[in-house]
C-alpha cells in the first residue's frame, strides 16, 4: 500500500495561460442548459417513443392487421428520430452495463447480429419474448436494429398475419428499449446528472465545469465525423456504382435521411442553441455561429435528398444523389474542425494531442 | 532519401542533462527513438541525443506511434499509428532511415513490435481484421524486412508486446478491442471484450501461457507492457462509464491471476480511463505510467508496487528510462526525471519513446 506522505505533485509545467473566457459560473449555466434542454428531455422523449412503440406492438400482437403494422411502423420512425437526437451521449450512464450497445449495436459489419436475430426468430427462441430474459441475451438482439429488422426485415409482413412470435420479439425489444431509456434518464438526473453538475477538486470524474462542456464538445464531434465518415463516407464509395448504402443504419426502414438529419439537428441544439456562444470572448462569438452555419448547410442538402422522395439506397446509387452526399460531407467536415480545434480553444479547453482518442 | 538532420537546442539546455547513469554515450549519439507533429501537421520520426537535442529526423506518410529496437541497439523500426501501413526501419548508428516496409494484404500494424533477441526477426501487433483476429506479423530484419509468416496472438486487438528478459518469451497486451478499416478507429465489440495477455515462444509462436483479466475488467483494454524482475506490469484503457473509479495499472506473475495495483482512488480517478504508456527504469527498481488525458505521470516501487510518485505534464505519454528515472515527454516538453530537459517548441511528441 502507498503512503501518502510520500506522494508529491511536481508541478513541471504551467498550463498555457488560457484565453479570456467567462467564469466557471457561466460554464456551470451552460452545462445546467445542456442537461436540462438536451439531454434530460432527449431522453425522456426516447422513453416516450419506446413506450408508445410497445403500446402499438401490444395492439398489433392482440389483433394483428394492415393498419396496425402501418401504426406500429410508423411508431418506430419517431424512436429512430428520438434515439439519433440521443445517440452522441456515448459517455457517462450510456458507458454502463452496455447501454448504448443494447439499445444501438452498429456497426455490425460482420452482420453478427442481424444473423442472431434471424436466429431468434427462426429458432422461436422463447427467452426473446420477455424483457426480463432479453436482456440477458446477446445485445444485438435487443436494441433498434433488431427492432427494425422484426417490423421491416424479410418476413416482417407477416406481422399483419399470424406471426405472433416475431410480434411478440418486437414488443420485447421495444420494452427494452423503454427500460433502458429510462435507466439513462435516471442516469443523468441522478448520479451522473450530480457529477456533472458539481464538479469541484473531490469529484471523482469533473473538477471544473469546463471538463463537462469538454466532454459535449468532444461527443459533439465524435457525432459529426460518424455521421460523415462512417454513416454516410462509407456508405458512399467512390462512384454510385460502387455505394454500399446498406453500410448506413436504417436503411431497411428507409429512415437512414431522417435519422442523420436528427444527428445534425441535436448537435445544432447542443452547440449552437445551448448558450455555448455567451461563455466565450466576444472575439471568438463567431466560432459557435460559424459552426451554425456549416451544420445548417449540411442539414439543407439532407432536407433536400429527404424531399427528393427517393430511398436511401436509390439515393446513394443516383448520380446526382451521390454527388450531393459526397457535398454534404464539406460542411460537415468544417463543422467537425470547429468541435476539434475552434470551439475548445475558445472555451479554454486543452485537447492535448495524444489525449483524444488514445492510442 | 536524404537526411533531414538538425540541431535545435539552445546551448544553456546542456547543462540540465542528467548524470549519465549508464555506459558513457558521447552526445550525438541516438539515445531515444520517438515520433512527433510538426507546426505543419505532418508527421515525423525522431533520434534524439541523451540531452534532448534532435539527432535526425525522418518524414512519415503518417501519423507513427511505437519502436523497437533491436538488442545490439544497431537498428530501430517504427510503426505507424493504428490501424497503420507503413514501418521504418532506421540505422541508428548511421541515423538515417534504411527501409520502409508495410504490412502484406488484409493486415494493419497497430502500432507496436520488437525484434527477436538475435535480431534476426522483426514481430509487429497486427489486426487480422477479416477474420477479427490478432496477429504478430514475421520479417525478416535481414532482408529488407520481408514477411515471412504470422502468428496468432490468440486475442482480439493486439496493441504492444514485448520480448521478455529471458530473450525467447514474447508477452502480448491482448487489447480486446475490434477495429475494421471500413469503420476508421470505431470499437465494434465493446459490449464483449475480452483482453488478455499472450505468453509466446518467439521460435515457434507456441501459446505458452495466457492470463485474462477477471469478468469485472472485461472492459479494461490492456494496452501497454512494461517488465520487471519479478512480473508483467500493464497499463489499460477503460472503456465503461466516466463515472466508474477503476484501477488502470496491473501486474501479472506466470501461474497467479493478474491483479490491479493498489492505489488511493483519486491518483488512478486523474488518469480519466487513459495510460499511453508504461517503461521501467534501468535497473528495474521503478515502473512509470502515463496518461495524457489525465496529465499526470504515476511513478510505481516495481517492488511493493506503491506509487511514489505522481506528476503533472501536460498531454504526458512517452516515458523511456533514463538512470534511476525516466525521460518523459508531453506536447512540446521533454523531461528529465522532475526536471525539464527540453523544449521544442515547434513540435508535438507522440505516444511512445524508446531508449536505445
Amino acid at each position: 500500500m502507498m503512503h501518502r506522505s510520500v506522494l508529491f505533485i511536481a508541478v513541471l509545467l504551467f498550463l498555457p495561460i488560457a484565453p479570456a473566457v467567462a467564469d466557471e459560473k457561466d460554464q456551470a449555466k451552460v452545462v445546467a442548459h445542456v442537461l436540462d434542454n438536451v439531454i434530460q428531455p432527449g431522453y425522456q422523449a426516447l422513453k416516450a417513443a419506446a413506450e408508445r412503440q410497445s403500446s402499438s406492438l401490444a395492439a398489433l400482437c392482440e389483433a394483428p392487421g394492415e393498419p396496425a403494422l402501418a401504426t406500429a411502423r410508423g411508431d418506430f420512425g419517431r424512436l429512430v428520430s428520438a434515439w439519433s437526437r440521443v445517440e452522441f451521449a456515448r459517455f457517462g450512464p450510456a458507458r454502463s452495463d452496455n447501454r448504448f450497445e443494447r439499445l444501438f449495436f452498429w456497426p455490425d459489419r460482420r452482420g453478427r447480429g442481424l444473423r442472431q436475430v434471424q436466429g431468434v426468430i427462426a429458432g422461436q427462441d422463447p427467452s426473446a419474448i420477455s424483457v426480463k430474459t432479453l436482456r440477458r441475451k446477446s445485445v444485438a438482439v435487443q436494441g433498434l436494429l433488431a427492432l427494425e429488422f422484426t417490423l421491416f426485415g424479410t418476413g416482417s409482413d407477416a406481422l399483419a398475419g399470424d406471426d405472433v412470435f416475431r410480434c411478440r420479439y418486437a414488443q420485447a425489444i421495444a420494452g427494452n428499449v423503454a427500460l433502458t431509456a429510462g435507466e439513462l434518464v435516471d442516469g443523468w438526473t441522478g448520479d451522473y446528472g450530480a457529477l456533472a453538475r458539481n464538479p469541484g477538486p473531490d469529484n471523482p470524474v469533473y473538477r471544473a465545469p469546463k471538463e463537462v462542456l469538454q466532454d459535449f464538445v468532444r461527443s459533439a464531434n465524435e457525432q459529426v465525423t460518424i455521421v460523415r465518415d462512417l454513416k454516410i463516407g462509407a456508405a458512399l464509395g467512390k462512384t454510385p456504382e460502387a455505394a454500399k448504402p446498406k453500410r448506413a443504419p436504417f436503411w431497411r426502414s428507409d429512415l437512414t435521411l431522417m435519422s442523420i438529419q436528427a444527428n445534425l439537428e441535436a448537435m445544432r441544439d447542443l452547440i449552437a442553441d445551448r448558450g455555448f456562444s455567451e461563455v466565450l470572448a466576444t472575439d471568438d462569438e463567431w466560432v459557435v455561429e460559424s459552426f451554425r452555419f456549416e451544420i445548417n448547410q449540411a442539414i439543407n442538402v439532407i432536407k433536400a435528398l429527404e424531399s427528393a422522395d427517393r430511398s436511401w439506397v436509390d439515393t446513394t446509387g443516383d448520380v446526382e444523389g451521390h454527388q450531393k452526399l459526397a457535398y454534404v460531407q464539406i460542411p460537415m467536415g468544417g463543422a467537425a474542425t470547429i468541435l476539434s480545434s475552434s470551439l475548445p480553444q475558445a472555451l479554454g479547453l486543452t485537447l492535448g494531442f495524444n489525449s483524444l482518442d488514445g492510442d | 532519401m536524404p537526411l533531414d538532420r538538425r540541431t535545435l537546442l539552445a546551448a544553456g539546455l546542456a547543462s540540465l542533462a542528467l548524470p549519465a547513469g549508464g555506459s558513457p554515450a558521447y552526445a550525438a549519439d541516438a539515445a531515444f527513438v520517438t515520433c512527433c507533429q510538426r507546426a505543419d501537421g505532418r508527421y515525423e520520426a525522431v533520434l534524439l541525443s541523451r540531452d534532448g537535442s534532435i539527432l535526425a529526423t525522418e518524414l512519415l506518410e503518417g501519423r507513427g506511434h511505437g519502436a523497437a529496437i533491436s538488442a545490439d541497439r544497431s537498428r530501430a523500426v517504427v510503426f505507424a499509428r493504428r490501424p497503420g501501413r507503413f514501418a521504418v526501419a532506421f540505422d541508428l548508428a548511421r541515423q538515417r532511415q534504411t527501409v520502409l516496409f508495410m504490412p502484406p494484404s488484409g493486415r494493419l500494424f497497430y502500432g507496436h513490435g520488437l525484434f527477436s533477441a538475435d535480431g534476426k526477426l522483426l514481430f509487429a501487433t497486427e489486426n487480422d481484421y477479416e477474420n477479427e483476429r490478432g496477429v504478430l506479423g514475421i520479417y525478416d530484419a535481414t532482408d529488407g524486412f520481408r514477411h515471412v509468416g504470422e502468428w496468432d496472438t490468440h486475442g482480439i486487438g493486439p496493441h504492444e508486446a514485448i520480448l521478455m528478459a529471458d530473450g525467447q518469451t514474447i508477452c502480448v497486451a491482448n487489447g480486446g478491442i475490434a477495429t475494421h478499416p471500413d469503420f476508421p478507429r470505431q470499437k465494434l465489440n465493446l459490449a464483449t471484450m475480452a483482453p488478455s495477455l499472450s505468453y509466446l515462444d518467439s521460435r515457434t509462436g507456441d501459446l505458452i501461457d495466457q492470463a485474462m483479466l477477471p469478468s469485472a475488467l472485461f472492459q479494461l483494454s490492456i494496452r501497454h507492457l512494461t517488465e520487471t524482475s519479478d512480473r508483467i506490469w500493464f497499463g489499460g484503457q477503460y472503456e465503461g462509464s466516466r463515472g466508474d473509479s477503476i484501477g488502470l495499472v496491473g501486474t501479472h506473475r506466470r501461474g497467479q491471476d493478474p491483479a490491479l495495483v493498489e492505489a488511493p482512488a483519486r491518483l488512478f480517478d486523474a488518469l480519466n480511463h487513459y495510460v499511453g504508456s508504461v517503461a521501467s527504469n534501468r535497473d528495474g527498481t521503478r515502473v512509470a505510467a502515463a496518461s495524457p488525458r489525465g496529465g499526470r505521470i504515476l511513478v510505481f516501487d516495481a517492488k511493493t508496487t506503491a506509487v511514489i510518485s505522481e506528476r503533472s505534464l501536460p498531454d504526458a505519454c512517452g516515458v523511456a528510462p533514463l538512470g534511476d528515472d525516466f525521460l518523459q515527454s508531453g506536447g512540446p516538453d521533454l523531461i528529465a526525471g522532475a526536471r525539464p530537459l527540453a523544449r521544442h517548441a515547434d513540435l508535438m511528441w507522440d505516444n511512445h519513446l524508446r531508449a536505445v
